[in-house]
């Protein structure tokens, strides 16, 4: 079965209880119908990935949540950054 | 499926490159113990050189009560961490003539009065190591992957979010 691999960071990485996971994907999908089905099967506590602010970046390049992932694909979530 | 895993602040990151001329050293790591790299190919072209150092500092605006932060925990992304620096230096490097830029940045728990981040340019003249010091700088902190909790004097923690002061000093670049 084919995956994706998913990373949380910061305030989301407390919220969801976890930094990382994989998740069973077939097909290529946009970030939001991921998101959908992360909630579905994970928990209610993955809706805070619905959120506006949140950030996501496919294989570490900014995307959004039209955004298409595909099999193997590593999928960050996070906040807007505040480095420096 | 899903694994509870504590962060450990991110990977180290050392990289070295050349763009447009420029050399450029970008060092992610825990340890304060950077110094910025001179070449001593460089030394007798090099007639300016900027440098800025980012601390941590011992209270945070944000807070409505003004309390006193004891240190900031700092995690990254590393393979966006590098990538978004890489461009970063790039595109700095491709806008104005310079000679090197090193951008430093750490991550894990740092006490107050501690660095953060350190951005050194050299140029042959002054107005391009200002300018691209403080490019890298704006976009560093809109781009780069890096995010900061605070960690107060009475055992409180609180995330520090993203300031429309620092997304505007980035978009005035454009206008620039």
């Amino acid at each position: 079965m084919s995956t994706v691999t998913l990373l949380y960071f910061a305030e989301l990485r407390e919220q969801i209880g976890c930094s990382q996971g994989t998740f069973a994907l077939d097909d290529a999908q946009t970030v939001e119908s991921l998101i959908e089905r992360l909630i579905a099967s994970e928990g209610a506590s993955f809706k805070v990935l619905q959120q506006d602010k949140v950030q996501v970046a496919i294989n570490s390049k900014l995307g959004d949540k039209a955004s298409m992932i595909k099999p193997g694909n590593e999928v960050a979530f996070f906040p807007p950054v505040t480095g420096g | 499926m899903h694994a509870s895993n504590e962060a450990s602040g991110g990977e180290p990151i050392a990289e070295v490159l050349q763009a447009s001329g420029c050399s450029i050293f970008i060092a992610v790591q825990q340890e304060d113990d950077f110094i910025h790299p001179i070449l001593a190919s460089d030394r007798d072209e090099v007639g300016a050189e900027v440098s800025f150092v980012g601390r941590v500092r011992a209270t945070e605006k944000s807070q409505d009560d003004a309390k006193r932060l004891v240190a900031l925990d700092i995690e990254h992304y590393a393979s966006m961490t590098r990538t978004e620096l890489v461009n970063l230096c790039r595109e700095a490097a491709s806008r104005w003539e310079l000679h090197s830029i090193s951008v430093f940045h750490r991550f894990g728990r740092l006490p107050v009065g501690e660095r953060i981040v350190q951005v050194d340019v050299t140029s042959g003249h002054r107005e391009a190591a200002f300018m691209a010091s403080r490019f890298v700088m704006d976009f560093l902190k809109i781009s780069a992957p890096f995010w900061k909790k605070a960690i107060f004097e009475d055992g409180d923690e609180q995330w520090i979010e993203q300031k429309q002061s620092d997304r505007a000093a980035s978009a005035a670049w454009d206008k620039k």
